[in-house]
């Protein structure tokens, strides 16, 4: 059974990587520009296993979306790991508080993003 | 190439196109900090992006802009024009980057290596930047300022030299002893206590998969952390659980492992004295045999008694069997000790002596099933190290081929998946589509239009020659069918190629922020309708016309500051660049305050270069002075400075509007500014063309050019000054043979009536007759520019395919004459 | 489904999510007497461990995997 992951990054260039080591793994990915993107998609039914989400991204960013995520009914237990960069301590704990599992640093390689994706998401 | 780096490429274009937009934007408004969000973020993510591709350069210098972003953004130093000065520099070095990367071949990034000087100054002159900076403004240290990027770092805890955490555990003693064996043989362990937040569910997270994850444990305790409720009142979702284990690890993958989660943990190493001191600590009452045993060490007990059993059950008879057979009686023996049972073990050595002699498990079973019978069939797993075998930890792993945490695949579940993703497949609002691609569908729609313009030469051959009226009219009539699709169908491609003239104009900003700068002029840019559309290739062909006119405000229409003060004007010039549609023409107006153009001083050169003759110097009015500047040859800079001069001249200019079927109109008033004002079409796919026959041919006029078309009498046509003219409607018109324009070895014909037909046309508000043959119908073409050779026949606009399949050269007047 | 409820057995397979751990517990509230046959899961989230161990239902079947089989034991047996 393969598991549905959300990509959320404003960066097409960064979604397409993900999206290709994702699916060389043997997940499913959708995609979304941005938190309100994302946030129409959950809201139409998408129902992903785990949600990747960048964190600085226009209209609605990583930590807005985290919590919007969270507070959707389906989505309560959803793993959410977000990709930040090394320099983004803060924002980190600021997703993590507010609902995030945890986080990936940028440039996120396909084997380590695989790893930490396998360590969160029992069934895989 | 490589799709991604592809991405890559194109994605980085914009955001350097954004991320410089926004540093002008900056200047205007510093205190703009949404803006500066938006800054930071576009250098933030094109940072990231590089880091995906082995580009150093690229990634070195991208990552020190966007620290000295933060640290704009943080208000730590503030934003001004050396600092947008420096990273304008930085992104146009990115630029480079991308460019040459983009033109390399092959699906890898070429090495940059040798652009790595260049990155190492930039970077530096950026952290400079930040350092000197940070201290100048409120003299905090530099070092302090910096953000240091730290690095991910397991989060202490493990290493830490703390007293023990390790409370008096009720290991049991087997256990406790074969640790302490183990320890002493090399072997390293660790104690973990791990306590999830209660809402740590709702941050998706799985306690008990994390746990998992970790291996075997040598030992586990799962507990609640509080009494649970009556099963009506018991909230699942609240986490209350404790998990205690000692695992075969190290500190520091415990650390890495919960480095989300570095509060909810604690670990240590086992060591010798934690042991002994939690033996020492627990062992008065575990030897009281009085003592009520908790369930616990009832179950361990259990545990290790099974154990035993199922290594005595063992079928094979490995040279190690003595070893083996003496630490089943150890643990045995340790066993029923530790539960006040010493009494019993007398018994076992004996027993022991006898299996080893026999070389059979049997008198240890027998032992065994006297003092303790099998309690239930299932399979314990305590702790059954002590075995001899230090091998035994690895067959303790669960086998490779053993169904771990593989979840075996719910069919129902996988279809739900399937078309659940199936359905949420919403497609994007735009495409990218390739450039070919829709050139292709206006070939194809050319074409088409081709096709369907045979339809009337059919109908007219049916009637003609076959004599069926009615099939004719039958087949017009489908042409006015067709016709009409063709019609909508050309409509969709040109809006499908339809582009904002904000694709030139964005780049003006940095141009005129660039060039006033070096010139040392203060300009506002104003822009307006930016959104207005035309045909790509107008647009693509008003690129450089447009930096041309720009340059030339900005060089020779507006003054310096000082210059404009003294004539009582504001120190900032204004450059308005407005872009509109009108029906079916794009108008662009590009307006400066300048100093205007000086009618006398254009004659007076027009003069000097020969341009004129003397009369015409008197005789010229002051807007007809001021066209001479599109005259070929004429420059009005009295130096040809580097940014507008070397000798291309307004003539170029027009030339190139001209040739998309564009028109420019150049207004000026001394000392208070200059107007050029562009006309175009939406688009030049369709032309629109008279047909004309001279000497036995066809050709095609477009109709832009042509403004009427009458019928002069031989006897009206005078000869002034050698040139044939004639009068229409009270002004006189100079004409022209098309025969000796295209150099036919032919004369005009005149009708019966001795009239010969003329083609008036406009070329720059002039009127001109060209006498042809004949003039017939107007017809749609799409019209080809040629190529190869004839490419340098600047008489012809191009040709077109008629529906007869003959091919119609269609002349361009402006150049013929 | 990951759980399948039976007469006086809970059946759960594969994967028992979260989600699942809010119908166990309203099964087991209703079946106090009620079994729960792990044989055939192969993982069960924190939530479910929580509801099994606050309910203490009979465990007629454990884990085949070994490891989930020693945490469960250890949470459920002791």
């Amino acid at each position: 059974m393969s598991k549905l992951i959300l990509v959320v990054d404003d960066s097409a260039t960064m979604v397409m990587s993900l999206k290709a080591s994702l699916e060389m793994a043997g997940f499913k990915v959708e995609t979304a520009g941005d938190g309100v993107q994302a946030m129409t998609k959950l809201k139409g039914g998408v129902k992903p296993d785990l949600i990747l989400t960048d964190i600085n991204m226009p209209n609605m960013g990583g930590i807005d979306f985290i919590r919007n995520a969270r507070a959707l009914p389906g989505l309560r237990f959803t793993p959410i790991l977000a990709l930040t960069t090394e320099s983004q301590q803060a924002k980190r704990d600021e997703a993590k508080k507010l609902g995030a599992t945890g986080w990936l640093v940028k440039p996120v390689g396909g084997s380590d993003l695989i790893k930490v994706i396998r360590q969160v998401l029992p069934g895989t | 190439m490589n799709p991604l780096l592809d991405q890559f490429l194109s994605e980085g274009r914009d955001f350097l196109q954004s991320i410089g937009e926004r540093l002008l934007q900056l200047e205007e408004a510093p205190g703009d900090s949404a803006l500066m969000n938006e800054l930071f973020r576009l250098v933030h993510t094109l940072k990231g992006n590089s880091g995906l591709f082995d580009l150093p350069e690229m990634t070195r210098v991208l990552h020190a802009a966007e620290d000295l972003m933060d640290a704009v953004r943080d208000g730590r130093i503030p934003f001004d024009r050396p600092l947008a000065d420096c990273l304008l520099e930085a992104m146009d070095f990115v630029a480079t980057l991308i460019d040459e990367i983009a033109e390399a071949p092959g699906d890898a990034p070429p090495s940059t290596a040798h652009h790595a000087s260049d990155a190492l100054r930039l970077g530096e002159t950026l952290r400079s930047l930040l350092q000197d900076r940070a201290r100048s403004a409120d003299g905090a240290d530099p070092a302090e300022e910096e953000p240091p990027a730290p690095p991910e770092r397991p989060e202490a805890g493990a290493s830490d030299a703390r007293p023990s955490a390790l409370d008096p555990i009720d290991l049991p003693e087997p256990l406790r002893a074969d640790l302490i064996r183990r320890l002493e043989a090399g072997g390293s362990f660790c104690w973990l206590r791990y306590e999830p937040e209660e809402e740590c569910f709702f941050k998706g997270e799985d306690p008990v998969h994390q746990m998992l994850q970790l291996g075997d444990p040598l030992w586990c305790r799962l507990e609640s952390r509080e009494d649970w409720p009556p099963l009506a009142e018991l909230d699942a979702y609240r986490c209350l659980l404790r998990f205690e284990a000692i695992l075969d690890t190290t500190p520091e993958r415990l650390a890495e492992h919960f480095r989300y989660v570095p509060d909810q943990v604690r670990f240590e190493p086992l060591s010798q004295e934690i042991l002994t001191a939690a033996t020492a600590a627990e062992g008065g009452p575990a030897s009281t045999s009085d003592r009520a045993f908790s369930a616990e060490a009832e179950w361990s007990f259990d545990l290790v008694l099974e154990a035993q059993r199922e290594i005595l059950a063992l079928s094979d008879t490995p040279p190690w069997l003595d070893g083996r057979l003496r630490a089943v009686a150890a643990s045995l023996s340790a066993a029923f000790a530790s539960v006040g049972r010493e009494s019993e073990i007398e018994g076992l050595e004996p027993a022991l002596q006898a299996a080893i002699e026999t070389r059979s498990p049997t008198p240890l079973f027998a032992w065994l099933a006297a003092r303790h019978p099998q309690p239930h069939a299932g399979r314990a797993t305590a702790p059954d190290d002590d075995t001899g075998g230090g091998s035994d930890r690895i067959a303790a792993a669960p086998a490779p081929g053993e169904p771990t945490s593989i979840s075996s695949s719910d069919p129902e579940e996988s279809i739900r998946f399937g078309r659940r993703a199936e359905d949420q497949l919403t497609s994007p609002r735009t495409l990218k589509v390739d450039q070919v691609k829709i050139d292709r569908l206006m070939n194809l729609i050319g074409e088409m239009v081709v096709a369907k313009n045979a339809l009337p030469y059919l109908a007219g051959r049916a009637e003609e020659v076959f004599g069926v009226r009615e099939l004719a009219r039958e087949i017009k009539a489908q042409y006015g069918v067709i016709n009409r699709i063709a019609e909508e169908m050309q409509d969709a491609i040109m809006q499908v190629r339809m582009m904002p003239v904000s694709f030139v104009f964005q780049r003006f900003p940095r141009l005129v922020r660039d060039i006033a700068h070096k010139l040392g002029k203060e300009v506002r840019l104003v822009m307006e309708g930016e959104s207005t559309e035309a045909d790509k290739n107008i647009i693509e062909a008003l690129a450089d016309p447009l930096v041309h006119i720009v340059r030339n405000s900005l060089d020779h229409g507006l003054e310096t500051p000082e210059a404009r003060q003294a004539a009582g004007k504001p120190r900032e010039g204004r450059l308005s660049i407005l872009a509109r549609q009108e029906s079916d023409r794009v108008l662009i107006e590009i307006a400066d305050d300048g100093s205007g153009i000086d009618p006398d001083r254009i004659r007076r050169k027009a003069y000097e270069r020969g341009l004129i003759d003397e009369a015409e110097l008197e005789r010229l009015t002051d807007q007809e002075a001021i066209n001479l500047v599109f005259a070929a040859g004429f420059s009005t800079a009295e130096q040809v400075s580097d940014l507008s001069g070397r000798g291309v001249g307004m003539d170029v200019v027009r030339n190139a509007i001209a040739r998309v079927n564009g028109s420019i109109d150049l207004r000026s008033q001394v000392g208070r500014g200059t107007t050029l004002r562009l006309s175009l079409p939406l688009s030049m796919a369709v032309t629109n063309v008279m047909i004309v026959e001279s000497a036995g041919q066809r050709f095609g006029v477009p109709m832009d050019a042509v403004a009427e078309t009458v019928r002069v009498a031989r006897s009206d046509i005078r000869t002034i000054k050698r040139r044939r003219t004639t009068m229409l409607r009270g002004r006189l018109i100079p004409l022209l043979a098309l025969n000796d324009l295209l150099a036919l070895d032919a004369e005009q014909i005149a009708n019966d009536d001795d009239e010969l037909a003329v083609l008036v046309v406009r070329v720059d508000q002039e009127y001109l007759g060209i006498v042809v043959d004949d003039c017939r119908e107007t017809i749609d073409i799409i019209l080809k520019p040629l190529a190869g050779f004839l490419g340098g026949l600047t008489g012809y606009a191009g040709s077109a395919l008629l529906g007869d399949g003959s091919v119609l050269l269609v002349f361009n007047p402006r150049e013929l004459i | 489904m990951a759980l399948e409820f039976k007469k006086t057995t809970a059946v759960a397979r594969d994967l028992l999510g979260v989600e699942d751990a809010e119908t166990l517990l309203e099964w087991l509230i209703k079946h106090p007497r009620g079994r729960v046959n792990l044989s055939a899961c192969t993982h069960l989230h924190a939530s479910n461990l929580q509801v099994l161990m606050a309910a203490r239902p009979k465990i007629s079947a454990w884990p085949k995997d070994r490891a989930l089989a020693d945490w469960l034991r250890a949470a459920l047996t002791q």
